[in-house]
């Protein structure tokens, strides 16, 4: 069996890349017709989006319904297919893996889901959930096996002696842990957490926040964090990434992408979110109209129809994404390239 | 480490909590909770002390019958009416009928129950292939499913026995077998469609689960509820066809008791006023039909999820 | 005042026992006035709202209190008069548009519905103020959008709508049930602006039922506090910010991400889970996640203090 701690990494990343996402497309074909289907449409859902994660980071994935943060996440780890791109994870692309080495990646790259209701099988008790993995790839029998879910479920504030319960006897918050923990059985190094806290009542979010903030340091995790909610991705990411109908459009470090975004995008995202205090008057940019369907996004840069800085060359040609400071990448045409041309996020 | 100093520190908040409970929490799984909700509905428990009375009488038939349903025939006791000697009369052959009741729950049940089998097995089957794969094989297997829905089971019955030459209960069960499953392979297929879904089949895919795990371990079991009360209608609706098709001559030959021959046998006299040979066999095939349905719709109502 | 509300109690009677969702909640609320109820899933928010309305579904109900709208005790009456109440005088929205439009409808048929059934207009007439009321909730080209149905608009359109509804009859009470938690937060920022300027338009009280303290910072005057049930605390926004008493409102405070503070290491937490409705402890029902319990919390229930004026905290603390 594995090792279960891996070193402590502390605060500083090591430089590694864990993974390098290229040009990632995942188009959903719309079809017609019943017995011979054909296809007349796609819905752009991710339209070829370009990020690197460090060993030991937390990228944030951030955007509102439609822009294809979801997918993304399950793409990366071929839950769903991309339609085209490169996934380098380890420096090795992924995305050439058969069926067979696929699923011995699959130790290493996890997921925790949203629902906490829907993500765990009814039927079975959360012993052998959190124990599947360690079934399907041979890593633990029996006792050991036991073992080590007990070993699991306190390390997630649960109590080893519920392992034979199912998880319709457990509240909300702590099906969320039990997912976690499956997540966790097989050591992997990098984990999707798709919005896993949005389903949760706010006093309980904390909670499994500064859980998988602790799980992050006891055992050297990756983390990309997709959610809607600002204010909690902010606050458990490095780094955060915006994406609008299937684009990324902004990414930055957390600090400075809440202190001086430069996508207006960006910037009516973050003053939309209401602050729990009165002295906070923030002047909010109120954007018109709604967020647009996938599946006809508008032409130049996606965003135009809604942008109170349009300018004639946004509906034509979309904006490349340009370096504007250390660590900071935007594309917009309000961004005159200062480090010249094309950089890698 | 911080984690396990808290995860310590829940513990001891909740062993606290649990000195302050009452009630002791039993664990229960869904199948025990399943159960408690069943034996609160009146209807299902009616259907199943009728099915379980269906039973005993099958089983213990030898016990039970005062005569022997085929060999004692008595022609100067023919066409008696119900009374001290025949407790529901005899037949045009002196047989008792409520022997011939009696032992016709065998066959009755017997019809039921394997056809039944059969059926949920092709069932099963083709339902989970047509809803887990989908597209072509889906269209491929729900068009089969089609045409055999619409098959005329008569018409499969007469083409059987001219396989077999002769008819019995044996060809009952192919027939009714091999005709009855389409209903349980839509049901299959759509709780299929359904859960494929859900997130706990992402999730088994996510740690690396291949297609046969996730088929077994993860979607049929969740698939049965539905298909339990499908297969207990489906059991009354086999029972009812074998009367008819032994009615018709197709399935059952005589001498045997079973119910839908003696309807055959007993509707001539019916006019004449002889009504214990038609009417007896009806209520059994009734009471049992009846037994089977409520259990099946009382089952239907427990296992609704507007409680969860 | 417009709405008081005295010791409502609403219970549920389930085959498991009884839910006690509403355990004595009481406030107050003037003409134009607007009310934040904050709690979390189980507090008994969304109970406390239809039991206003008097929509408590079975096995629930209200089985004490006073609920006195406009002069008029609502529990004395009959379901006739509370038809005429609802949607007329006091409207009510909710979560998801989606459910809560019609699907088979026409958004005009649905809006010209509660015109023509409260205000006894002729159809045409009803018609018109329809027009006027989708322009009041900026849906543009209202008057083509009136035949269209709820689901070629958008979730913040639908929205809109629901909202249009519920004002077609310029009601004095609108209740809103966590109306933008299903919808992204830039619509979200849209809707609530929107909901500022009616409100000032038509002077309307709103009684606004969410778990996102920053709405209600946005939106409300006042705040009450609910918990499994009971009332925490009960004061105006500037003092529930700045110096609230009870424990539980610290907690919620305190476990936020903020965007407007820097980031911290680790949020304060507040620890344990909600508790069950069935199965509630006795004495305060937050005793077992409070960081400052104390012999009588766990014991008897803390009566509502006034701990300053305009101030009320329901915790041992202060008694």
């Amino acid at each position: 069996m594995r090792e279960g701690v891996r070193s402590l990494v502390a605060n500083n990343f090591q430089d590694e890349i864990l993974l390098d996402v290229k040009n990632l497309k995942k188009y959903f074909p719309i079809t017609k017709g019943i017995i011979f289907s054909r296809e007349i449409g796609y819905v752009q859902a991710v339209d070829g989006i370009n990020f690197q994660i460090r060993q030991g980071e937390t990228l944030g994935l951030v955007g509102e319904s439609g822009c294809g943060k979801s997918t993304t996440g399950r793409a990366i780890l071929r839950l769903i297919e991309p339609t085209s791109g490169e996934i380098f994870f380890n420096g090795q692309n992924i995305l050439q893996l058969d069926y067979r080495q696929m699923r011995v990646l699959r130790r290493d790259m996890q997921i925790i889901f949203q629902d906490p209701f829907a993500s765990l099988n009814p039927r079975m008790t959360i012993g052998d959930i959190i124990g599947e993995p360690l079934l399907i790839h041979r890593l633990a029998n029996g006792k050991e096996r036991k073992k080590r879910v007990q070993e699991l479920l306190e390390i997630v504030g649960l109590n080893p002696e519920h392992i034979n319960r199912y998880p319709h006897e457990f509240s909300g918050g702590q099906r969320q842990r039990i997912g976690v923990a499956r997540a966790l059985v097989s050591n992997p190094k990098f984990i999707v957490a798709d919005e896993p806290v949005s389903a949760l009542d706010v006093s309980i979010q904390a909670q499994v926040i500064n859980l998988l903030h602790d799980l992050q340091r006891e055992f050297g995790l990756t983390y990309l964090f997709i959610a809607h909610d600002l204010s909690v991705v902010r606050h458990i990411s490095d780094r955060v990434a915006v994406m609008y109908l299937g684009k990324l459009v902004e990414i930055a470090d957390s600090d400075i992408l809440y202190q001086s975004a430069k996508h207006p995008y960006t910037q009516a995202l973050f003053s939309a979110v209401p602050i729990p205090d009165l002295k906070h008057r923030q002047k909010r940019i109120v954007l018109e109209g709604d967020v647009p369907s996938p599946v006809n996004p508008p032409s130049g840069c996606r965003f135009h129809p809604r942008c109170p800085c349009v300018m004639t060359i946004c509906r034509e040609k979309e904006p490349k994404i340009l370096k504007v400071e250390d660590n900071h990448y935007v594309a917009c045409h309000l961004i005159k390239s200062s480090s010249g041309g094309l950089s890698r996020a | 480490m911080k984690v396990l100093k808290q995860s310590v520190e829940i513990k001891k908040r909740e062993a606290e909590e649990k000195k302050q409970e009452v009630e002791v929490i039993r664990t229960t799984s869904l199948l025990m909770y399943t159960l408690k909700r069943l034996s609160k509905n009146h209807v299902a428990i009616l259907g199943l002390g009728l099915i379980i009375f269906v039973i005993l009488v099958a089983i213990f038939a030898p016990v039970l019958a005062p005569y022997h349903p085929i060999k004692y025939v008595n022609i100067l006791k023919s066409m008696v009416p119900p009374g001290k000697e025949y407790p529901l009369g005899s037949d045009y052959l002196g047989r008792d009928v409520l022997a011939r009741i009696i032992y016709g729950a065998r066959i009755s049940l017997m019809v039921g129950l394997v056809a039944e089998m059969v059926a949920l097995s092709i069932g099963i089957i083709f339902g989970s292939l047509a809803g887990y794969y989908g597209r072509w094989i889906d269209q491929l297997l729900m068009r089969i499913t089609d045409i055999i829905y619409a098959f005329p089971t008569v018409l499969f019955a007469i083409a059987i026995m001219a396989v077999f030459e002769r008819p019995s209960i044996t060809q009952l069960f192919l027939v009714l077998g091999f005709l009855g499953w389409t209903d349980i392979a839509r049901l299959v297929r759509a709780q299929f469609l359904a859960i494929k879904e859900r997130e706990y089949t992402e999730a088994a895919r996510a740690i690396g689960a291949g297609d046969r795990r996730i088929i077994f371990r993860h979607i049929l079991p969740n698939c049965l509820a539905p298909v339990v009360v499908a297969t207990t209608v489906g059991i009354a609706g086999n029972i009812l066809s074998e009367a008819w098709l032994s009615f018709l001559g197709l399935g059952a030959q005589p001498p045997l008791p079973s119910w839908g021959l003696m309807l055959n046998e007993g509707q001539t006299y019916l006019m004449a006023g002889k009504y214990w040979l038609a009417v007896f066999p009806g209520l059994a095939i009734m009471v049992t039909v009846l037994g089977f349905n409520l259990f099946g719709y009382g089952f239907r109502d427990a296992i609704d999820p507007r409680l969860r | 005042m417009l709405l008081t509300v005295e010791n409502l109690k609403t219970y549920f009677y389930t085959e498991e026992g009884i839910v006690k969702a509403v355990d004595g909640i009481s406030f107050i609320l003037p003409p134009g006035g607007t009310l934040g109820i904050v709690g979390e899933s189980g507090s008994g928010k969304s109970v406390t709202a239809l039991s206003i309305m008097r929509l408590v579904p079975s096995p629930g109900r209200i089985i004490g209190g006073e609920l006195l709208f406009d002069g008029q005790r609502l529990m004395e009456k009959t379901e006739k008069e509370m038809r005429e109440i609802r949607g007329n005088r006091i409207s009510m929205i909710f979560q998801d548009p989606m459910t809560s439009l019609n699907p088979v409808l026409t958004v005009g048929e649905q809006v010209v519905e509660t015109i023509m059934l409260h205000q006894k207009l002729p159809r045409r007439k009803a018609w018109l103020k329809a027009v006027e009321i989708l322009e009041l909730v900026k849906i543009p080209r209202a008057r083509e959008r009136l035949k269209d149905y709820p689901h070629q608009f958008s979730g913040g359109m639908r929205q809109r709508v629901m909202i249009a509804i519920a004002l077609a009859c310029h009601p004095r009470l609108l209740i809103a049930d966590e109306p933008t938690t299903s919808l992204d937060v830039t619509i979200q920022a849209q809707i609530i602006d929107l909901m500022k300027e009616l409100k000032k338009e038509l002077n309307m009280a709103i009684i606004l039922i969410t778990h996102n303290l920053g709405l209600v910072a946005e939106l409300c005057q006042k705040v009450l506090v609910m918990y499994a049930g009971d009332l925490m605390e009960y004061t105006d926004i500037g003092t529930i910010f700045r110096g609230s008493k009870h424990p539980y409102t610290w907690g919620l405070l305190q476990s936020l991400p903020r965007l407007d503070r820097p980031r911290s290491r680790r949020l304060e937490q507040i620890e344990g889970q909600p508790p069950s409705l069935i199965k509630l402890p006795p004495g305060c029902p937050f005793h077992p996640r409070c960081q400052y319990v104390k012999a009588e919390c766990r014991q008897e229930k803390p009566e509502l203090i006034e701990v300053s004026s305009d101030h009320l905290v329901s915790c041992w603390l202060y008694q």
